[in-house]
């Protein structure tokens, strides 16, 4: 690794305040297990000069149930959200993505905020030595496009590049229509992911995140969440999906679906939502938003495969909402 | 004897260096902290294939704690500069032939101002068009990566053996009643191992003389590869080896970083530690691609008539290794069957811009066994009869003539039968086997299915020993040669032999870590053949150091040395326990030395069978290996626990799920790391059997014939098959989503 500052922020405004100081040449690091792999694998063009660390703010752990919603500080370990009694029982869709992130270990370290502003996963944007200088890096092109993209987009991209946002918490928190608070704004999470250079979120350089917000479910909804990678433990998604349903008389009220690891950003299947409301959760209806969402798939060389397993995925997620 | 009789051997009795290990306290290579050590980094090329047309480190080189930087121009005057004792590898060169490969070294009193400087090197490359596959390198007028290898194949003349066989394989295939051809296209290959430990070395120079510490389990042979780049006689050399953290041949060839070390200890007078990081050992080797066809012809009734393999291998952009990959895949697959008449082979081996390929568990035999078992299963299927039963037909046995290298040999052990038989027993395979093509189970999106896969190896007495065991007269007892501490437990296994001999405690007997200076050579430690072949040259010494003992004993109390035995280092008359001597009496003032020697044979074959069941997610295209079960006769079980762990961790590098991933443009590989390298994690162990039986062989140690290196070759053929049976279609290894989605119609 290169040298750089290391710069505990005593509170939110101390971490604003170094933040506007250095603009670009800082970045926030909490539990920083993202962070440390782009530094020592040296993956992007600029090295950090300075680290601005945000676990020495007191209370910004928290995880709460007030004032009619879920209240989850950025600070929050992966851990402590996976087993919390309130999220695992009424925002299950939500514990199960935590507890399907990376290990015991990553999550042990990891925190929610950096769970949602993670980078890009991209063998090529990640080679070390910045090896491929593509243009999420500002210059170059996506070398996906005629390379190896078996675990790229599936509905296309913005601003040429196909790389995918790998969160497993991300689709949980667009299902259940979350807010982000930030140290600037709320915006509810579906608006939060976008590509903004090597960023994923619309995060200024003098912004950090503060605090999930997730609405207290009716007692008629019913979340779930579903990962699919290789191996049990340790993978980023070839595919997730997080379904939030609500449901009046037997049949679904509203349905909000979301897949990731298709799309530069959480990917809401808006398609899937609408078969499936009004009806109720069958196999065939079920078997119906899956077909749903993927009408629109663009798929590219080489991961056509993902678009059955999305399918899969929608259809499985909608069910487990019965 | 029966285990009843014995003190140690097949006791589960915890490693002696269990205990350091695991608190920490062994020694590494990157331990050492020598006096005035400097670090190193290396430089990579980002080129697959160019010349350097400019390399310029002022700037890194006036960088504050920077001591050398090594290029191909400073290369120490009068050096042959040859890696490992090829002629075309040189230890840097003015031209780079892959990406990652080695342009200059840092050394540095820090890794971090080696690494600050390193990006300070200036390198001005032409590129030149690459070959990245064995089809390219082999096309007429192909870019040529090195001037002595026309056509980019590697001649003979490198340690190769083009052709082989015996017998009669036209008249083989007449005799046959079914004849099945296959290309298998193994591009996707298992990576090569990669121990927990990346390599490293740490080289000093004492006047004329180097010293090096590496982490390898062929220290041996380190002072022949430091020799030939150096010109150095063997004499002003000397290796030493610490505790190894893996090896699995992966720290046997491709040593540059020994090199660098080697060189620049020699430049700067000061000593240096060369140290790969997890890339680092990445971009060193690699498993050694293959392309194999085979031709297999079989009678009606399962026997095997004739096989003739054609076999082009991918030595990656050196050819340290390249060689043994291709005899290793063709003497070992063809191993698996008794009475085998007739084989012709015909190896090539050709040069890519890829990394090179290295030495590692498996070789070329774990690929070959493979594409031999798709050509079985479709030669087994037309005769339309149940896998196992054909190899069973097949099956190797004590006394059978089967293949061995170059030439038939006569089996001296019993190494599969009653193994297999018992294992078929207890995974159930005649409940669960439907016929080709046919699964277990259907279950709504959930198919299950079996196979059966069988691996072979020809090595466990592969090589000669000559060991020493020595009963000083201060009461220790030491033994030699010196052993690469890499985890197999070898060390242990040879205490155990001597300590059965000479009645003694075993922890009391030490095998020391290797040190060319003090012990007598030996070519390898290799395969399987530690058990076998180094632990009868220990025992034979051990008997020979008992022997001398009784000599001097026997006129001491009156008797013959055919009376005496011993027992916790006093020698007494067998018939009357109460005439005794001490050892120290004996000994008195000069140690008793005993030599043993065992002569190398490939008549010890190992065999294991492995059975399979795995289940289909038909929506997903997902594959899980839902129990697995290993059969193999060992001849006796020495150390339960090393024996089983053998078993279970060949299957971290099944290939069934990973691969290196190369980007078809620049030639990088696109996954090296362990997150995009699917490599096994204890989550992913199949629910795992173990079958391991023991008809002792006659020539072995106590009757063992060891495990070792082809322990998981036989889980990948059974998944395989295991897939057609679920899918119809034979699925391409690693069987990833896209690949089952597509042989079950979805995409």
């Amino acid at each position: 690794m290169k040298k750089f500052m290391h710069i505990d922020a005593a509170s939110v405004d101390d971490a604003v305040s170094v933040l506007t100081e250095y603009g670009s040449r800082a970045t926030i690091i909490a539990g920083g297990t993202d962070l440390l792999g782009i530094m020592k694998d040296r993956i992007l063009p600029e090295y950090p000069e300075a680290l601005v660390n945000i676990k020495t703010i007191a209370g910004l752990d928290y995880i709460s149930e007030t004032d009619g919603m879920l209240k989850i500080g950025a600070l929050a370990h992966l851990t402590d959200v996976a087993n919390h009694p309130t999220i695992k029982s009424k925002y299950s869709a939500l514990a199960h993505a935590a507890r399907r992130v990376a290990f015991p270990e990553i999550r042990n370290m990891g925190t929610i905020g950096g769970n949602i502003c993670q980078g890009i996963r991209c063998w090529y944007y990640r080679a070390s030595g910045n090896f491929f200088n593509c243009l999420r890096k500002g210059k170059g092109r996506c070398y996906a496009v005629i390379g190896d993209n078996r675990y790229h987009s599936t509905f296309g991209q913005i601003q040429a590049c196909f790389a995918v946002n790998p969160s497993d918490t991300a689709p949980a928190l667009v299902a259940l229509d979350a807010r982000i608070k930030t140290s600037k704004r709320t915006v509810a999470a579906e608006k939060f992911f976008t590509v903004n250079g090597a960023k994923t979120t619309v995060l200024d350089n003098d912004e950090i995140v503060i605090e999930i917000q997730v609405p207290a479910p009716g007692i008629h909804i019913k979340s779930s969440f579903i990962k699919f990678a290789i191996r049990k433990s340790g993978d980023f998604p070839i595919l997730n999906c997080a379904a939030a349903i609500a449901r009046q008389d037997g049949k679904v009220k509203e349905a909000r679906i979301c897949l990731n690891a298709v799309y530069n950003t959480p990917y809401r299947v808006i398609a899937a939502e609408e078969a499936i409301t009004g009806k109720s959760i069958d196999e065939p209806n079920a078997v119906a938003a899956g077909s749903a969402a993927v009408l629109n798939a663009r798929p590219m060389t080489k991961n056509k495969y993902k678009i059955e397993i999305a399918k899969t995925l929608v259809k499985r997620a909608v069910l487990a909402c019965r | 004897m029966t285990i009843e009789q014995f003190k140690v051997i097949g006791k589960p009795i915890p490693r002696v260096d269990a205990f350091v290990k695991v608190t920490g306290q062994a020694e590494f290579v990157r331990d050492l902290n020598i006096p005035g050590m400097l670090r190193t980094k290396i430089l990579r090329s980002t080129h697959a294939h160019a010349h350097i047309v400019k390399i310029d480190t002022s700037r890194a080189g006036a960088l504050p704690g920077v001591a050398a930087i090594l290029t191909h121009k400073n290369i120490p005057a009068g050096w042959p500069a040859f890696g490992e004792g090829k002629p075309h590898i040189r230890i840097l060169d003015n031209t780079v032939r892959f990406v990652g490969d080695p342009v200059a070294v840092v050394a540095a009193e820090s890794e971090e101002i080696a690494e600050e400087a390193a990006d300070l090197i200036e390198v001005e490359y032409e590129p030149l068009p690459a070959v990245l596959t064995i089809d390219d390198a082999m096309k007429t007028g192909a870019p040529r990566l090195y001037h002595e290898f026309e056509d980019n194949f590697v001649p003979e003349a490198y340690l190769g053996i083009s052709t082989d066989g015996y017998g009669d394989v036209e008249a083989g295939f007449k005799e046959a009643d079914v004849i099945v051809e296959g290309y298998p296209d193994i591009r996707n290959i298992p990576p090569a191992i990669l121990c927990l430990e990346p390599d490293g070395a740490v080289a000093w120079w004492e006047g004329d003389k180097v010293v090096a510490i590496i982490s390898s389990q062929h220290t041996p042979r380190i002072p022949e590869y430091i020799s030939a780049f150096t010109g150095l006689p063997l004499t002003n050399v000397r290796a030493m080896s610490v505790y190894i953290g893996g090896d699995g041949s992966s720290k046997t060839t491709c040593l540059k970083h020994l090199e660098f070390a080697v060189a620049l200890a020699k430049i700067t007078g000061r000593p240096v530690g060369c140290f790969l990081n997890k890339e680092d050992q990445f971009l060193k080797y690699r498993r050694g691609r293959l392309k194999v066809r085979h031709k297999i012809g079989l009678k009606k009734d399962g026997k095997v008539t004739a096989l003739e393999t054609d076999i082009v291998g991918d030595a990656g952009a050196y050819s340290y290794v390249g060689w043994r990959y291709l005899v290793s895949a063709t003497i070992c697959p063809p191993a698996i069957f008794a009475n085998f008449p007739n084989y012709r082979v015909t190896r090539r081996l050709v040069i890519t811009n890829t990394s090179p390929a290295g030495g590692c568990r498996g070789y070329g035999f774990m690929i070959a066994h493979w594409s031999l078992a798709q050509v079985m299963m479709k030669a087994v299927e037309r005769i339309g009869m149940d896998p196992y039963e054909v190899f069973m037909k097949n099956a190797v046995g004590f006394g059978d003539r089967y293949h061995g290298f170059g030439s038939p040999q006569i089996c001296e052990n019993e190494p599969i039968k009653r193994a297999a038989e018992e294992g078929a027993r207890r995974f159930a395979w005649k409940e669960k086997w439907r016929g080709w093509g046919k699964p277990t189970a259907v279950d709504g999106t959930k198919i299950r299915a079996v196979g059966v896969g069988w691996g072979g190896h020809i090595g466990a007495n592969r090589h000669g020993f000559t060991a020493t065991v020595t009963l000083s007269q201060n009461g220790m007892i030491t033994m030699t040669p010196g052993i690469g501490a890499y985890g197999s437990g070898q060390r242990e296994n040879v205490r155990k032999f001597a300590a059965e001999v000479l009645k003694v405690s075993y922890d009391t007997i030490k095998s020391p870590l290797a040190d060319t200076d003090a012990n007598q050579y030996y070519e390898w430690c290799r395969n399987n053949c530690g058990t076998y072949a180094l632990g009868n040259a220990v025992l034979h010494a051990a008997e020979d150091a008992r022997r001398k003992l009784f000599e001097l004993a026997a006129p001491k109390l009156g008797v013959k040395p055919s009376d005496l035995e011993t027992e916790d280092r006093v020698i007494y008359v067998k018939r009357k326990p109460d005439q005794k001597i001490s050892w120290d009496k004996v000994i008195g003032e000069g140690p008793v030395i005993g030599i043993g020697h065992q002569t190398g044979s490939f008549t010890v074959p190992t065999i294991l069978a492995g059975f399979a069941e795995i289940e289909l997610d038909t929506e997903t295209g997902q594959l899980e290996v839902l129990n697995y079960l290993v059969a193999t006769d060992v001849g006796r079980i020495v150390s339960p626990l090393d024996c089983a762990q053998q078993l279970v961790f060949a299957l971290v590098q099944d290939g069934t799920r990973e691969a290196y991933i190369i980007d078809d443009s620049s030639g990088r590989i696109l996954n090296t790391n362990y997150t995009e390298l699917e490599s096994c994690t204890f989550a992913e162990l199949p629910p795992f059997q173990t079958v391991i039986t023991e008809t002792p062989a006659p020539g072995g140690p106590f009757g063992a014939s060891g495990i070792g290196e082809p322990a998981g070759v036989p889980l990948p053929q059974a998944v395989v098959m295991a897939l057609y049976n679920a899918t119809g279609k034979v699925i391409e290894l690693p069987a990833t989503p896209d690949k089952i989605l597509k042989a079950l119609g979805k995409i």
